[in-house]
């Protein structure tokens, strides 16, 4: 009975999981003492412990809650899309997309909305952010646009539109600065307290709402009829078609859900907390992308996404802290990827965990 | 038609990056392992190479060519790992080589740091050539390729070669095709698929490691650890191009071009007249790749076995 | 040296090979001797494949030696076995599509010249080769415009432009019309005459008999005996490959076939490439209570009738009805939920989803309608209940019940659940693509059964199979396939193999009218 526990896919996938994460720290912290000298020990600390020394424990858990909220989003959007098969490296066109319906809203109709700006700016960068997503779905399904490819295209598309919408916008841009103007505290979601209970931290509602996301997400998957079609059509396209599944209408229903996504990230992300200001460049922002790691060391699965993007958000607030070392915040992404080249042979772990544990069992009976 | 030499110059800087690349891509895709991470490879050779013109002060061609040297050999570096998790551990080809372009950018600030001190590497361009004798007085063709120009102009040329040659040409490039259309017949017939593609991914990355700096001379001033994305329109450029070498070659003109037009149209007075925001025309290359592949013919030449993982069989 | 006396050409002494929880090969003792045809019987899991796998070094035994030519061998990989001059024709041929003949031909040994290819001289001694043994190829023809015939000889060529002395063939008839499988015996025979020897391995006895020299018999990875052709009979090799005495045709009742429950007319459907018509004016009615079989060569078109009847593929012309109903226009669910059940060909491409447990996969059709769902929520629980009763019923070996992953079925028992799955949807009429390819014995005859039990419960079943056996056997009337077109109607009862070869081949024809 025991043995069972240990070999279920969850204790397995979670075990392979741990182990990448822990071959990514140790190879950080190798790369920490060749490059870091004296400090790298200290910088180590400073990432495993989430950099927490440096400002409590409860400001330390509070800004993890914030940095977790836009990429928990777009990681659920890459690997909800991942789930049905598709590989989403849209999701920061979507994000983009999601975060200036949200600043718009926000902008030019706070004096009707009122208290409820920050509602209709989430709908709104929902909604947005999935009709982009709906956008590539359909290039996709109908013209058999290759994802990757159109996802890239579109991403820079999304990216020079927005900035092209700021920047004829007087109500959003700061002539001569570069950036928008600062969100109106309606069009704030609501901190439910929770940036006085983590003491002086920009933890808001944006996580609550984001887990509340994650739950419905894995609730379609794992009940519903449109889940099962999805997922059908991730596993053997051909199948599902000979199931009479309509293949084309699940995949552009995937890509509005993994718009919504995303663009829910965006919104939660810039209007989260006070004072965001988006600063027009000619690059994406980089949550989208963190979205991919964030997905991949979930296993694509919605409730496991919750947890990896805690977990990469409590690497970059410690990368953050290792800045005062003096060392590049770089350090992080660099333990992720590695986790995440590691995830790509997940299954070598998997197996050789379960041979060890049959091993274990075997010996003992 | 100074203007349009001009323009040729630079869709050419815009262009042969990607070709380049592109062509690289090429090499690993036929013998079937997915090249996700053209933009990684960019980037170490982007690394590699300006540290390398950082230190050397002479500043002579032949010192530009050792650079792209050395960003082939950081290019086939950074691959390693890819191959590794492709090849030998029969891993997810898009998260490894997702991953090779997360590390990338990060790796090459930490060891720019480690190395320099600071996060810019900056480098002296003196590798410009104003005029190369006696072909630069070609009427037309002397404007278009032989002034204002760079060696890396000739590289991409010779890339290309080498890829149609090998591809057409020789056993090596049989075998390469051979691997990524069909492993199991390929091994049935003695050859070593696993070696084979290993061969193919450290070419794709020697190759990009050379367009990594290839990029970076011409169209910067300092190397900060970004590639500006071309690593991707590289792998978009390799589908357009249906992994053909000579499609690629127009596929990377198609988008030069359209990136030359969104650069340059300041300085075309027609065009500024009209009153566009600089946004549409940085767009119209993205928007215009859609829109050629929305129209493009749907048959495609991806090798058959790419990014499937290759199982030795009997059946 | 010890060459020039030993009989046999190569041995197999002893081989055990184990892999977790079976014995593949179990003290295997396979001996063939110089300038024979040696056949290899024995069914799906006897260990055939594990023998060959250690032959050409991809598996190494437990135990045992090979001896070649009197000394013993080593063999690690493939390139060993070809250095000791073993090449073999496998089932699924080993071509690259999109390369031609030649190039196929030469892979791995190309010759060059000043490192560039040069074809010139593996075309001349090619050239040689196809004229010395008869087999014709059209050199610089790309595989993927090949029939299969060819592709075969293709495959021939290969081992022969390497001259191998040891070949193989693995199921080689299973793609062939008789006429081309008498054209293939000849061959065999030449390849002989020339001093090669061969290993023949079939489960089809009559071409057993009729080519082989010798016969070693496998049964569950060990060795059931090996005989001398001109000593034995058919019935004592199916006895000594399936372990007891087999019917060699089902019972068969008789039923009135009753009225016409699908018809289609005139039916146009595209190729793969889309550039030409794979289904070219076809015509017939299936009845209640009949089993019409389609038969024919693979490739002549049968899989995109199949697409063009289930909804798959867009039909370009004509109609399909059933009953009243003109579904020629309409969608595959709309097809599956009113009328019709579809036994796919490839059954990991269509049939399941591996990573679906089986529960999941007996509801693929069914998940969004009541009872498995109600508005949009999956009945999980009742679903599991109903593949557990399936389970019980159509006996499928599994070791986690309706929660089993179906890519961890073997072959046999993943094909009953898709059988289970397709007759419990009761529909009218069951469309069934060599629903027993692949499948031992066992499990053909309870495939059989159950299409025998339709057809008493006044079901129609459209049978597309390539083998002739079951052709003959379980049909009630046959169609014959060929290049598109229905070239013949034929009675079971009235017809042999070699008629229907011949309209097979395309040799013949005979007009065919709808009703």
């Amino acid at each position: 009975m025991a043995k069972k526990i240990f070999i279920s896919p969850f204790m397995v996938t979670f075990v392979a999981t741990i182990i990448t994460i822990i071959i990514g720290l140790l190879i950080g912290l190798i790369l920490l003492l060749l490059t870091s000298g004296n400090v790298a020990l200290p910088a180590f600390k400073m990432i495993v412990t989430g950099g927490f020394g440096l400002t409590g424990l409860l400001n330390g858990i509070g800004r993890v809650l914030y940095y977790a909220v836009p990429i928990m989003m777009t990681g659920l959007s890459v690997g909800f899309a991942l789930r049905t098969g598709i590989f989403n490296i849209g999701a920061p066109g979507q994000f983009l997309i999601g975060l200036y319906a949200g600043l718009f809203v926000a902008m030019h109709f706070s004096p009707q909305l009122g208290a409820y700006t920050w509602v209709f700016s989430i709908l709104a960068g929902a909604a947005c952010g999935g009709l982009w997503g709906l956008l590539q779905g359909v290039l996709q399904a109908y013209k058999n646009l290759n994802a990757i490819v159109c996802g890239i295209m579109l991403n820079y598309v999304s990216l020079f539109l927005v900035n092209m919408l700021i920047r004829s916008d007087h109500a959003l841009y700061v002539g001569g600065q570069g950036w928008t103007a600062p969100v109106p505290s309606v069009g704030l979601l609501p901190s439910f307290n929770l940036n006085q209970i983590f003491t002086a931290s920009a933890a808001n509602s944006g996580i609550v709402f984001g887990v509340i996301v994650c739950v419905v997400a894995f609730i379609i998957l794992k009940k519903t009829t449109a889940g099962f079609e999805m997922k059908a059509c991730g596993l053997n396209r051909d199948a599902a078609q000979y199931a009479g599944v309509n293949v084309k209408k699940a995949a552009i229903l995937a890509m509005l859900l993994a718009g919504i996504f995303a663009g829910l990230g965006g919104t939660m992300y810039h209007n989260g907390t006070m004072g965001q200001q988006y600063t027009l460049t000619d690059a994406l922002r980089p949550e989208g992308f963190t979205g991919i790691p964030v997905a991949l060391l979930g296993s694509n699965h919605p409730i496991a996404i919750i947890f990896s993007g805690l977990f990469i958000a409590y690497l970059e607030v410690g990368g953050l802290g290792m800045q005062s070392l003096g060392i590049p915040s770089e350090m992080v992404t660099i333990i992720t990827s590695v986790t995440i080249f590691f995830c790509s042979f997940n299954l070598l772990f998997k197996k050789m965990y379960i041979r060890l544990i049959g091993k274990a069992f075997g010996e003992m009976i | 038609m100074s203007m349009f030499y001009f323009f040729v110059q630079q869709t050419l800087m815009c262009m042969i990056p990607l070709l380049i690349v592109a062509n690289g891509g090429i090499f690993s895709e036929k013998s079937g392992i997915l090249n996700f991470s053209l933009e990684g490879i960019m980037l170490a050779g982007g690394f590699a190479g300006t540290l390398y013109l950082h230190y050397v002060s002479a500043g002579t061609q032949g010192d530009y060519i050792v650079g792209l040297l050395v960003a082939g050999v950081a290019g086939m570096i950074i691959i390693l790992p890819h191959a590794v998790s492709s090849i030998s551990l029969k891993g997810n080809q898009i998260i490894s080589g997702m991953a090779i372009n997360l590390l990338a950018p990060a790796a090459t600030v930490i060891l720019g740091r480690a190395i320099l001190g600071k996060l810019q590497i900056s480098f002296t361009n003196f590798y410009l050539i104003k005029q190369v004798p006696v072909l630069s007085n070609i009427p037309v063709i002397g404007g278009m390729f032989f002034q204002m120009a760079y060696i890396s102009t000739l590289v991409g040329v010779i890339v290309l070669l080498i890829a149609v040659i090998v591809f057409n040409k020789t056993k090596f490039g049989a075998h390469l095709k051979a691997c990524g259309e069909n492993p199991q017949a390929a091994a049935s017939m003695g050859i070593n698929v696993t070696r084979t593609r290993y061969i193919g991914v450290l070419i794709s990355g020697f190759i990009g490691g050379i367009g990594g700096l290839a990029f970076i001379v011409p169209n910067a001033s300092e190397f900060a650890s970004t590639v500006a994305g071309y690593g991707y329109l590289a792998v978009a450029v390799i589908i357009f191009g249906q992994w053909n070498p000579m499609r690629i070659l127009w596929a990377s003109l198609f988008f030069g071009f359209m990136k030359t037009l969104a650069n340059t149209y300041t300085t075309m007075p027609a065009l500024l007249d009209l009153g566009i925001s600089t946004y549409v025309f940085k767009m119209i290359p993205y928007l215009a790749t859609i829109i050629v592949l929305v129209f493009v013919t749907k048959k495609t030449g991806q090798p058959k076995a790419l990014g499937v993982v290759y199982e030795q069989d009997l059946k | 040296m010890s060459t020039e006396s030993t009989e046999f050409s190569f041995e197999m002494r002893n081989i055990t090979k184990v892999f977790p929880g079976i014995i593949a090969n179990n003290d295997i003792t396979f001996q063939v001797r110089k300038q024979e045809v040696h056949a290899l019987l024995g069914e799906n899991g006897a260990g055939k494949s594990t023998l060959m796998s250690v032959l050409f070094g991809l598996y190494q035994p437990e135990h045992g030696e090979i001896i070649i030519n009197g000394e013993k061998a080593s063999i690690r990989n493939p390139n060993d076995a070809n250095e000791y001059g073993i090449g073999m024709v496998h089932q699924h041929f080993k071509l690259v599509q999109n390369f031609t003949a030649l190039q196929n031909i030469v892979l791995g040994v190309e010759t060059t010249k000043n490192g560039f290819l040069d074809f010139a001289p593996a075309r001349a001694k090619l050239n040689e080769l196809t004229e010395h043994y008869q087999l014709k190829v059209d050199l610089d023809m790309l595989i993927e415009d090949m029939t299969v015939g060819m592709q075969q000889r293709v495959e021939i060529l290969k081992m022969l432009y390497r001259e191998n002395e040891i070949l193989i063939f693995d199921e080689p008839t299973a793609v062939l019309t008789p006429q081309e499988v008498e054209e293939l015996m000849k061959s065999i025979e030449g390849l002989v005459a020339e001093g090669k020897s061969i290993v023949f391995i079939s489960h089809k006895l009559n071409e057993i008999m009729r080519i082989a020299n010798r016969c070693t018999v496998l049964r569950s990875g060990k060795v059931t005996g090996t005989v001398d052709i001109k000593d034995t009979s058919k019935e004592e090799l199916s006895e000594m490959m399936v372990g007891r005495k087999v019917l060699l045709a089902p019972d068969k009742t008789q039923v009135k076939p009753g009225e016409v429950l699908m018809s289609v007319r005139d039916l146009m459907v595209k190729g793969a490439k889309g550039h030409n018509d794979a289904v070219r004016g076809v015509s017939f009615d299936v009845r209640r209570g009949e089993i019409l079989c389609i038969a024919g060569i693979d490739g002549n078109g049968q899989t995109e009738l199949v697409y063009g009847l289930t909804g798959l593929r867009k039909i370009e012309r004509g109609t399909v009805r059933f009953g009243d109903d003109d579904v020629t226009q309409k969608s595959i669910r709309y097809r599956n939920s009113r009328h019709l059940s579809h036994i796919p060909e490839d059954r990991h491409k269509h049939g399941l989803v591996l990573d679906y447990d089986i529960s999941e996969n007996m509801i693929l059709q069914t998940y969004y309608e009541k009872p498995v769902s109600t508005r949009g929520i999956i009945d999980y629980r009742g679903a599991y209940e109903h593949a557990d009763e399936l389970i019980e019923r159509y006996d499928v070996r599994c070791a986690q019940g309706a929660r089993t992953r179906a890519g961890s079925l073997s072959g046999g028992n993943q094909q009953k659940v898709i059988v289970a799955r397709e007759i419990e949807r009761n529909s009218d009429v069951l469309i069934a693509v060599q629903p027993t390819r692949g499948m031992d014995v066992g499990a053909i005859e309870f495939i059989h059964k159950q299409l025998l039990r339709m057809r008493e419960d006044g079901k129609g079943i459209l049978l597309i199979s390539l083998e002739l056996e079951e052709v003959m056997n379980i049909s009630d009337r046959i169609l014959v396939m060929y290049e598109g077109e229905i070239v013949g109607e034929l009675d079971p009862d009235k017809t042999d193999f070699q008629e229907l070869g011949l309209y097979m081949a395309g040799a013949k024809r005979t007009p065919v009218s709808a009703a």
